[in-house]
Formats: structure tokens, C-alpha cells, sequence
């Protein structure tokens, strides 16, 4: 279900990221689309589509302080990191080259395993972002 | 005066909209209820507070300011069942002992706020009963949110009753929520469906065939055939599962009832609610004495962030007029 007119997905942040010189992939910043903080082995994972392109689950990761990321197929392993409400996390997604500099259509998708429901909950927001650098 | 028999407060989700948006702080949250002549102040820990499950003093000295300032009341914490989820992917079953950990988190943080109730969702008779002394020592009722779908009959609640009565422990209670009385789907979650793939054509459809009383195999045998859209069925499910619960069964649970949340989805123009008669409902508990608090819960604005900016506070101040109107007669 669509969350959060403005708020989850974050212009600023949106921008590529390098190692030792090479574009590796890009960075989009967002807060928790639900009503409260969690642990982040209660985060399932993210669905991301930029201009259509869906990227993998295993290429995306996950920060809180934007230095030590962890593979979203590992928020199960850590109970005892807890992700405040309203705070900005980092998402990195492997994308040799990155972005063009430019205007692009972001789909965010963020499943939750609420733990009084039965099922895993998504939360999308689509926005148009802007990559400068 | 007659309508201070019956006490209004909010939970302070219902503004959780103005609070994500940083149009409001917790403080302007609480200024808000005080602002309506409201006094009981209801919190999630985890959405308002900072790292709340280790209270600062300075918080605390914060906190009961703000009480004093506004002539308002702490009433209740929501705690949730993370003992359920926060090993579940690691594919470890929760130790008694584990689970216990989870839920005292939400008993202390009651404690330090001055709160009488923690609204739990423990459903496990065992965790429910290794809670019990810790409610006792810390002087906070544990209490079960009686919850769409569910009705007050239902077994769980009677589970709870049974430990109530075999431990004899007066801290363990209930808190109906008025979303088991909507009448109908709310038009505010079938839009939100729609918006989502469903067809206007089907929902209405299968308000009919659930008002000609069919139940859920004849809705599904029917529906799923004529389903063009994945959200057509979902609208199915929705529509089929507003069951709306009888008042009068509250009578049996009233001595043990030790709030309300005063679920709603959309305040009109008139103030009404557009799928929940409130007034049948204020009158039962009215009738029984019921001198808590109601705590007012606003939900609608989750299920139309797309179409524009949510009003919570004028939501809830719709609310608190209704309320006032239907209790002043009363």
C-alpha cells in the first residue's frame, strides 16, 4: 500500500557512490514507512525500481550510520539494533556506473513482517529524485 | 456534570501524521488533547520517544512537566509482540524467559510515565501468566485490545478471564476497541483498495451478497471467478470481515474493561463517523458506569497519505465533539 506522501523517501542522499575510484553503484536514503521504531530483524527487505529497473535483493544494503552496512538477507541476524522512528537509513544498490546525472523515477518498497499479522506488509512510495553527482 | 462520568482522551497515534511530518512534536501532541478540554494522554513508546526503552530522567522530568502544564493525565503505553518477530528469520523459538524480556519493556516504560495500563497483545497464556507478578510489583494492568476482527466473546478473551480468575490477580483487563462495531467497510480503506487495483463495481457487489447474509465460502465461490484484479479479492475479504460485534456483550467484561480506544477512520461534516455508530455503544457503557477513559484513534489518515496531507488533529477534535454531543444527552 502507498505510505507517507513525502516523508520515506528522501531527496536529499540520493546520489552515486564509488570505491577506489570507480562508480559502483547509488544511495537513496529513507525512513521507516510504519508508525513506530523496530529491531531490524523485524525488516523483511526492499524492492527497488529505478526508470523500471528492478534491482536484486542481494544487491542492496542497509546502514543506520551510513559506514558499516549489512546485507538485507541478514536483518534477521541482528535483533539488538534498533532502528528509531523518523531516523534516515542508508541504502546502497549495486549498480556498476550508477546513475546518470539527472531526473529518475524511484519506486521504494519496503516489507515488514508486523508481528501481530500473519503475513509480510509492503509499503511503496514513488518519486521522481534527482542524481547531481 | 453528566459527561464526566465517561473521561475522553486520545491515543496520540491519531496524530501520527503531524508528529512524522515534524509538524508536531510530542509536547505539541499533548497540547493538542489539553486543547479540546481532553485529559487522557495515551503514547506508543516506540513511535514518540527516543530510544524509550531506557528513559532518561530529564525525559521524565519532561514528561510530567508537560502534565502539569496541560492538566492532562498519562492513561496507557501500546506495547506490541515483537517476542513474535525479532527471532523469527534467525529461526529461534523465543525462550519463556526471552519473551518475558520483550514484554517487561513495555510494563517499565508504563511505570516511569505515571501510565495505569499497558495495552498488550499477548496472546500466549504462559507468557501471560510469568507476567503477572511483574505487573503486580510494578503496579500496571496488563491489558488485551479487543480488536477488529475479533468480538468480546471470543475464546482468547476468555482464556485471559480464566488466568484472571485461577491467579486472582486484579492487573489483567481489557480495552475494547470501537472498530468492532463498524457497520460497514470503511469507505476511507475500500478507496484506499481501489486506488490499489480493485473495481468500484466489485466492492459494491459484495456488500450486497454480505448483507443478504452469505458467508465466506459462498463470498469466495462466487467472488473468485469475477475477480479481475488482485485487489478485487482483498475488497472481498474486507467488506466480508466487517462483523460488527453487540454491545451488549460488553457487560460481561465491563468490571474488567479499564479503557476504550475510540477507533475511527473519518469524522464527517455532521460529526458522525462514517462507519461506526458510536452513540448505541456510549449508551451501554454509559448504562454500565464505566468511568474510565476513552482514547480517541484515529486510522484513517494511514490509508490516504497518497491522496494528500492528513488532518489528525481536526480528525480528532471532530471526534471529541461527537463524543461530547452523543454524552451530554446521555
Amino acid at each position: 500500500m502507498p505510505e507517507f506522501g513525502n516523508s520515506v523517501l528522501c531527496e536529499q542522499g540520493f546520489r552515486n557512490v564509488s570505491e577506489e575510484g570507480r562508480t559502483t553503484g547509488f544511495q537513496l536514503r529513507v525512513r521507516i514507512s510504519y508508525y513506530r521504531g523496530i529491531a531490524l530483524s523485524i525488516l523483511d527487505g526492499y524492492d527497488i525500481v529505478v526508470d523500471g529497473r528492478k534491482f536484486a535483493p542481494e544487491d542492496v544494503s542497509f546502514s543506520l550510520d551510513g559506514k558499516t552496512f549489512i546485507d538485507t538477507a541478514d536483518f534477521g541476524k541482528h535483533p539488538e539494533i534498533r532502528w528509531e522512528y523518523g531516523d534516515k537509513a542508508y541504502l546502497h544498490v549495486k549498480c556498476p556506473g550508477g546513475l546518470e546525472r539527472g531526473i529518475h523515477d524511484v519506486k521504494v518498497t519496503q516489507r515488514i513482517a508486523v508481528p501481530y499479522l500473519p503475513f509480510s506488509t509492503a509499503f511503496y512510495q514513488e518519486k521522481r529524485l534527482t542524481i547531481v553527482q | 456534570m453528566k459527561d464526566e462520568r465517561i473521561k475522553l482522551g486520545v491515543s496520540l497515534y491519531s496524530y501520527q501524521d503531524e508528529f512524522f511530518r515534524r509538524d508536531m512534536t510530542l509536547k505539541d501532541c499533548i497540547e493538542a488533547v489539553s486543547d479540546m478540554g481532553a485529559s487522557g494522554i495515551e503514547i506508543l513508546p516506540e513511535e514518540m520517544i527516543r530510544d524509550c526503552f531506557h528513559l532518561t530522567d530529564a525525559f521524565v522530568d519532561d514528561w510530567f512537566s508537560w502534565m502539569e502544564e496541560y492538566h492532562t493525565v498519562p492513561v496507557a503505553v501500546d506495547g506490541f509482540c515483537d517476542e513474535k518477530g525479532l527471532w523469527k528469520k534467525a529461526g529461534h523459538v523465543p525462550s519463556l524467559e526471552e519473551a518475558v524480556a520483550v514484554q517487561k519493556r513495555y510494563v517499565d516504560v508504563a511505570a516511569r510515565l505515571g501510565c495505569k495500563y499497558v495495552r498488550t497483545q499477548i496472546r500466549d497464556m504462559d507468557l501471560l501468566r510469568a507476567m503477572i507478578p511483574y505487573a503486580e510489583d510494578k503496579n500496571v494492568i496488563l491489558a488485551l485490545e479487543i480488536h477488529a476482527p475479533g468480538h468480546v466473546r471470543d475464546q482468547i478473551n476468555m482464556d485471559w478471564l480464566n488466568v484472571r480468575e485461577q491467579t486472582g490477580t486484579r492487573y489483567l483487563g481489557f480495552i475494547p476497541d470501537f472498530g468492532i462495531y463498524e457497520h460497514k467497510a470503511t469507505p476511507i480503506i475500500m478507496r484506499q483498495c481501489i486506488r490499489d487495483g480493485a473495481t468500484a463495481e466489485i466492492w459494491e457487489e459484495a456488500e450486497e451478497k454480505k448483507a443478504m447474509g452469505w458467508g465466506w465460502d459462498e463470498m469466495k465461490a462466487y467472488f473468485e471467478p469475477r475477480c479481475r484484479t488482485s485487489g478485487d479479492m482483498d475488497a472481498v475479504w474486507r467488506v466480508y470481515n466487517v462483523q460488527p460485534d453487540d454491545p451488549k456483550d460488553l457487560l460481561e467484561i465491563m468490571p474488567y474493561v479499564v479503557g476504550f480506544h475510540g477507533k475511527f477512520w473519518n469524522m464527517l461534516e455532521d460529526l458522525t463517523e462514517e462507519s461506526v455508530d458510536y452513540a448505541p455503544v456510549l449508551k451501554v457503557i454509559h448504562d454500565a458506569g464505566f468511568r474510565g477513559y476513552i482514547n480517541s484513534e484515529y486510522e484513517g489518515g494511514r490509508h490516504m497519505q497518497d491522496t494528500g496531507e492528513v488532518r489528525g488533529v481536526e480528525q480528532v477534535r471532530r471526534h471529541h465533539a461527537m463524543m461530547r454531543n452523543i454524552l451530554e444527552k446521555l
